[in-house]
This record gives structure tokens, sequence and C-alpha cells, in this order.
């Protein structure tokens, strides 16, 4: 059996808005049917994650609105604080800190050169008034290449891979179909071959026909690249065309985790029969 | 004969916490051992539990009680207590699996899918395809429909597709549930002679199916599963030995 | 020319001690911190904010009595900013006042760096109108403020290669903007690009004042300053090749381009007048001697 260690290791993350008690875990979760303090009514976004994630993995988490499927990820990317919890992540330091602890430049600096991310919403993964080689080449300056030709190249190469006419280049994001903005954005998540990719409902508000060919090109990313990825979405029908491993989230807390195939087919926690249930 | 699987006492209880909780009984007590180059068939009557013993075994399932001994290259491992990881490399490398349905994301063509599994194994893409080709051709895919999706095809031609990407690998287990439902005589004896070329070359298969006459054919024993529900107190399984017939 | 009177009822530099002291430490702090924008309560004084009051503020912290001052705009010391703010310093210090570059202790400056060499005694001073070189990436201040503390400047570096990907070149003339001493990017004041490589590892102290905006950063001497650019595209100083003064003949200067509103002709200008002035006295008295 392969014996390598996690590419990133999740413990006891946990989100907490407001001011935080000393009651908020046990008043909130899946028991409480809430994620909101009775206490001190701070939200509980997510509580006690833990999880490995290895090199090559598709890691499935879904959930519906409010579970803190979204939370968890942004805490990952540093898009928002984490309120404790750990995350050691082994491309930086070779996971012997807790990147959750770290400097702002030094999650800076993971964000940009070992970790990508696709929002659901273009406006938050791309700058619309930049073009979308300029895009991709905030990545690529960010991670230091200063030469204009070498970043067109590698553009074009990012572009052609994610299927967006090159002719579009030079052009703004802005008059982008949601389809295609969606291309870039992962172009851009892709620019510096990261690690770790995150896509967080990066589907969702499409055309059903523009869905497919945005799950079918990510597919053939992981497949031809490799890549390590956290899927976030609502839709189970996403998740089991992408993922291996799931993690179902409601209230603020993992209530299951396992094979995707296996979640789908065999669910074990109430939540998830029923979320399966009413998918089928 | 290397002893590749060993099942003892797998029972699965399916507990339906939307019906209150009810729980039904998938498989009860199940034990039975399988050799490297062996087919063993399961026959029994719907509702039996035939397809819950393989997707305990391939974990698609979380089995209630019991142990799942499997021989990998690397060693014997309880595929019931592996790790998730442990399971999805062993899919990718060395257990193959043919389920009833055909899941594929749309728009990839035939082609593709059959040759996944290769390139997951890190196989180099033009070699991959010719030997996905090269099997689609075997089970009677004509060529002009490769570069379809399968999701477009029909019934059988699905069928074919489901059994092409899980051969294609040549595992060293191989998990078949129903692989020749819905084909016609001619698929159904291309279907059968893959298993026995798998068979042949070590390929331990473990194959459920309705249609005695394709089990009579490649399966060297047989493993006859009740109602669990009619029998619930039972002793589990019967197992039938058959000679060899080649 | 050492001016006879000082006006009475002012302190010495029309600021109290006190500001300049307040002053003189932030000065202290941008200079420890090369090209960071230091926060400072800038003073209220008889000109308006945004006619060189931050300038101003620095040169009245820094000025003595011993002081030789001279005073410049766009390179010439006859334009009514300078003019107005050579007046009120000599008015409320009384000291020497040149034209003369290389005679100067203390040059207050608008957009130029004199053409002539600046040694380690004498200190420039710049008036900045726009502190922020992020600003046209990032209108938010506490925005810039974070990007600075992570130096990240990913964004100002987008633009400058949509610059090129439009245009074919980096488009921006003055006020270009310069990494120092590799870690904070820094707006050198509108100065042309011409002025630019003679930040970098100078002999003089730089400080840059900009009042309205209530920022001091400095470029202390011997400090690395290199301007934004390319490896396939690099910084350029502007062209004037096939151009010179055409009242002192130079070719080697910053020219101004000057049409005749009568004839339409175009004409090249030295954009330091007092250096073109010496080089021409110099001509002169070399004809003389002839």
């Amino acid at each position: 059996m392969p014996n390598e260690e996690p590419l990133l290791k999740v413990r006891g993350l946990t989100r907490i808005f407001g001011s935080g008690c000393s009651k908020c875990t046990i008043c909130t979760g899946p028991m409480a049917g809430t994620n909101i303090c009775s206490q001190c009514r701070s939200i509980v976004a997510c509580a006690d994650v833990s999880f490995d994630l290895y090199a090559g993995e598709i890691l499935g988490v879904v959930g519906e609105s409010g579970s803190g499927k979204s939370t968890l990820v942004q805490c990952l990317y540093f898009d928002i604080p984490a309120t404790a919890g750990e995350a050691c992540f082994k491309p930086y330091k070779d996971g012997k800190v807790n990147m959750l602890a770290c400097s702002a430049q030094e999650k800076r600096y993971i964000r940009h050169h070992l970790m990508g991310m696709v929002y659901q919403n273009p406006h938050l993964g791309l700058k619309l008034d930049f073009t979308a080689g300029g895009n991709i080449a905030e990545k690529l300056l960010t991670a230091g290449i200063y030469h204009v030709g070498q970043i067109r190249r590698r553009a074009a190469e990012l572009l052609l891979r994610t299927e967006v006419p090159l002719e579009r280049m030079d052009h703004l994001p802005r008059f982008f179909s949601g389809g295609m903005q969606q291309r870039v954005q992962i172009a851009k998540a892709l620019a510096n071959n990261p690690p770790l990719v995150f896509l967080d409902e990066v589907t969702t508000g499409l055309d059903v026909s523009v869905q497919a060919r945005v799950l079918d090109l990510i597919k053939k990313l992981q497949r031809e690249l490799g890549l390590t990825m956290i899927v976030i979405s609502h839709d189970l029908g996403v998740i089991r065309l992408l993922t291996n491993r799931t993690l179902v989230m409601k209230t603020g807390r993992v209530v299951e985790t396992g094979l995707t195939d296996q979640i789908l087919e065999d669910p074990q926690h109430p939540y998830t029969q029923l979320l399966v249930s009413s998918m089928l | 004969m290397t002893e590749i699987l060993r099942v003892l006492r797998l029972t699965k209880i399916f507990k339906l916490h939307l019906l209150g909780g009810k729980e039904v009984v998938g498989c009860k007590d199940i034990s039975f051992n399988l050799g490297a180059g062996e087919v063993l068939g399961i026959q029994g009557p719907s509702g039996a539990g035939k397809s819950t013993v393989l997707k305990c075994i391939y974990r698609s399932y979380v089995a209630s009680t019991g142990q799942v001994f499997y021989r990998s290259i690397n060693g014997v491992i309880d595929l019931l207590q592996a790790q998730e990881r442990d399971i999805l490399e062993l899919r990718r490398q060395e257990i193959g699996y043919v389920s009833q349905f055909l899941r594929v994301v749309p728009r990839v063509s035939a082609l593709q899918v059959v040759a996944e599994g290769l390139l997951l194994q890190g196989r180099e893409e033009s070699s991959a395809l010719r030997d996905a080709g090269r099997l689609l051709t075997y089970l009677g895919i004509p060529r002009e429909l490769w570069d379809a999706s399968p999701a477009t095809y029909s019934g059988g031609q699905q069928q074919r597709v489901n059994v092409a990407r899980a051969v294609v690998t040549r595992p060293r287990l191989l998990l078949l549930d129903e692989p020749t439902a819905s084909l016609d005589e001619q698929s159904k004896r291309r279907v059968n002679d893959l298993i026995l070329d798998l068979k042949r070359s070590g390929t331990a298969i473990l194959m459920v199916s309705h249609d005695r006459e394709s089990l009579e054919q490649v399966a060297d024993r047989m493993l006859f599963l009740d109602n669990v529900s009619e029998n619930q107190s039972g002793e589990g399984n019967r197992l039938a030995f058959k000679v060899a017939h080649h | 020319m050492r001016e006879k009177k000082v006006q009475s009822g002012y302190n010495f530099a029309f600021l109290d001690e006190q500001s300049k002291k307040e002053i003189r430490r932030r000065m202290l702090k941008a200079v420890a911190i090369p090209g960071y924008q230091v926060p400072f309560a800038s003073r209220e004084l008889p000109i308006a904010r945004g006619w060189g009051t931050g300038g101003l503020q620095l040169t009245m912290s820094l000025i003595g009595p011993e002081d030789i001052l001279k005073v410049i705009d766009q390179g010439s010391d006859d334009v009514v900013n300078a003019v107005n703010i050579r007046k009120l310093l000599v008015l409320t210090t009384g000291v020497r006042t040149t034209e003369d570059t290389r005679e100067a202790t203390l040059i207050q400056t608008r957009h130029r760096i004199p053409e002539e060499p600046l040694e380690d005694w004498q200190i420039l001073v710049f008036q900045v109108p726009y502190p922020e070189p992020l600003r046209r990436v990032e209108p938010s201040e506490v925005k810039t403020r974070e990007m600075h503390a992570e130096a990240d400047y990913s964004r100002l570096w987008v633009y400058l290669y949509e610059d090129i990907v439009r245009w074919g070149e980096i488009t921006i003339g003055a006020q270009y903007p310069v990494m120092v001493n590799g870690r904070y990017v820094m707006d050198p004041s509108p100065i042309p690009r011409w002025d630019v490589p003679r930040l970098n590892m100078a002999e003089t102290l730089y400080l840059f004042g900009a009042g309205r905006e209530k920022r001091i950063y400095a470029v202390p001497p011997h400090t690395r300053v290199e301007p934004l650019q390319f490896t396939d595209y690099p910084f350029r100083v502007e062209d004037f090749r096939c151009k010179q003064c055409a009242l002192c003949g130079s070719v080697d200067t910053y020219l101004d381009e000057i049409i005749d509103d009568t004839t339409g002709a175009r004409r090249y200008i030295c954009s330091d007048t007092a250096y073109c002035a010496k080089r021409r006295r110099l001509k002169e008295e070399a004809g003389e001697n002839a």
C-alpha cells in the first residue's frame, strides 16, 4: 500500500461568526438542528472538521446551503480566518506547521504559489477589468515570472487546455459568457501548477449543457495533470462525477465521510440518507 | 492455486433512518474463498443479497460484520477495515467491478471511458486508446460509435462498454454483477470468452448472474444464496462445487 | 545674497519647534524604512495644500540659519510656485538662497532632479502630489496598505503587463513606479523617467513629502532603486537622440519641447534652467578667453 503522508491534514477546524462562548459547540450541530448558539447567538459556521487529503485525491464536500462547506474552504484558502483548528499542508514547510496560524505574508505565499481556487462567482476569482491573459499573468507575476513573452506563452497554453479560444486572451472576461468565465478562472487557478485546487460550486448557475462541459473539462484536467482537489457542491450529481471521497456536512459539522460511491449507495447517517433519497 | 479472496461471515444490515430506523438484512453470514484463476458464480433469487456481497467487497456498501481478506500484490489486507485511500488504490490497480448500470460523465467518448482505467494507471494515451479500441471491436461496438458518449448507446451496448472498462486493466480480482444481462447471444459469448481469457491469465472472478447458461460455461464453482428475509436464522450460504469441464 | 529682513512675529521657518521635531522624527522613520510611506500630521501653512506643502514642511523642519536654499519647479527657479515657496522660507528664516545646484545645501523641488550631480552634504526634498503608487490599481487605502505590508504588487505588475499588451510598451511617463531596496514599491513623484536612474545608489538623501495626503517617505543614500520592468521589456528613459537644447546646445540633459505660438515651430530647451544658464555663461567666458 502507498504509505506517504497526507498532502493536507485538517484537525478540528472551527469558524464561529460572532463573539462565541464556551457553549457554542454544544448548543449547535446536527443534534441541535441549528448552527446558531442559543447562549450567545454566535453562528457556528463549521466546527471540529477533521480530514486527511492525499495527493491525487479528489475530495467532495456536500451539504445544503448553510452547512458550512464554503466556510471550510474559505478558511483553508485564507479568505477568512479560522477561529480554531489546525491545517498542515505538505508542500509548505513539509507539513510541519499549522498554516492557519501563519503570518499574512506566509498565507499569501501559500495561497498564490501552492493553491488554486475556482469560485462559484467569477467576480471573486477574476478581475473582470483585467484581460483574460492579465488574470493569468497575475498569478505568474506573483510567482516572480517577469517576462512578458513567457507569461503569454504560459497563458496561451492554459487557455488552450481549458478550451478558451486564444483570440479571447486579450479581451476582458466581463464580456464573456458564464461558462467561459469559469474556464478562464480554472486556467488562472492552474497557472502555477498548484498542488491543491479548490472548486466551490463551480457549475452552479450555469446552463445544464455548459455545466456538462465544465465538469468534463475538470475531469480531463484532473486525469492529465493528476490534480488534487477539494470540490464543494450541494449537487450530489457533481460530487458523483468528480470525486473519490466525500465529506457530508450539516449545520457546520461533518456527519459522514466515505468513498463517494459508498456515500451514494449506502449512506449511514440519517441526514445523508435523506440527502441521497431526495436526489434520486 | 493461490487464494486471492477469503470472505468470512459477511453480514450486511441496512438501517433505514427514513423509515424510523427499520433494519433490513442485505446478506447474512456469507463465507467463501476464491483462488487465482478461479471463477465463482453466485446464484440465488432476487433479494437474496448477491449484489450486496459484491458491493460489500468493493466497499460501495459498509458491511456490518465479517471479514474480507484479499491478497493484494503487497500482502493480505482486510478490505472491510482498509483505509479509503487504500481501497481507491486497489480499485485503480487491482480490483475491477462491473455494475449493473453504467454511470459516465456525459460527453466523454466511449473510447475514453474504456481507456480511463489504463490512463489512471499511468499508461501512455495512444497505447491506452489502442487497447480500448481493440476491446470495443472485440465486443462488437462499431468504430463509428466510439467517439459518441455511451450515454447515447442502447442498453446492450452500454453493458458491453461497462464490461470493457472493467476488464481493460486486466485486474487481479474482478467482481461481475450481471455482466451478460440484456446482451444478445453473440455478445454474451464474447463477454464469456473475455471472462475465460482473464481467468486463464490468473484473475480471480466473482460473478453474480441470473444467466444459468453463462454461469455453467465460465464458473468453476457456484455459491447459492437463499432469500435472507425468509431464512434469517439460517446458516447462510451453501457452496456447490462442480467439476471443471476443461 | 543674504536677505536682510526676517519677518517678526513668526517662529524661525514658520513652524513651531514641536511640529518640526515631530516631522523630523517621521523623516527618521522614513529613512529607516526606505520607500515606506510614513503618515504624519500635515500642518496648516499660509499656502494651500496641493501647492507643495508636503515638501515645504520637510524643508521648514530641516532648515537652519546656515543653510543655502534652492527651490525649483519643473527644473526652473523662476516659476511662480518656486518663487512663492522661496519667498516664504526666506521671509521666516533669512537664509541665503542660490540657483546653483552645486552650492545649495537644501533643495526643494517639484517634478525634477537637478542635472548636476548631487553630493552627500546635500538634501533633495520632493513635493509629492500622490504618494501611493498602487492607487492606479486599487482605490482603497486600507487595501493598498495591506498590499504594501505583504509586498503584494502583482496587480501593479498586471497593469504594466496589460499596458504592454495594449500599446506594445509601458506608457507611464512621469511618476514611474520603482522598487526601493527590494521591498517597497514607491512613487518617485512625477519626475520624468529620465531622472529615475538617478535615484539609484545616490550620494544624496532624497526626502518626499505629500502635504495633502499626509505622507513622508525617503530614499537614503546608497539605496537600490529599480524601476519595475520586464526582462523582455526593459525600462527606458525618454529619447532625446538627434535633439539638443536651443539655448545652450546640450545633448545630454532632459529637454522640454516648446512650440512657438506664432510660427508653430518646435524647439527644445533644457528643463533645468539654472544649469542651462550656467553652461551658456561658461561657454561665453570660454569664448571671451579664446
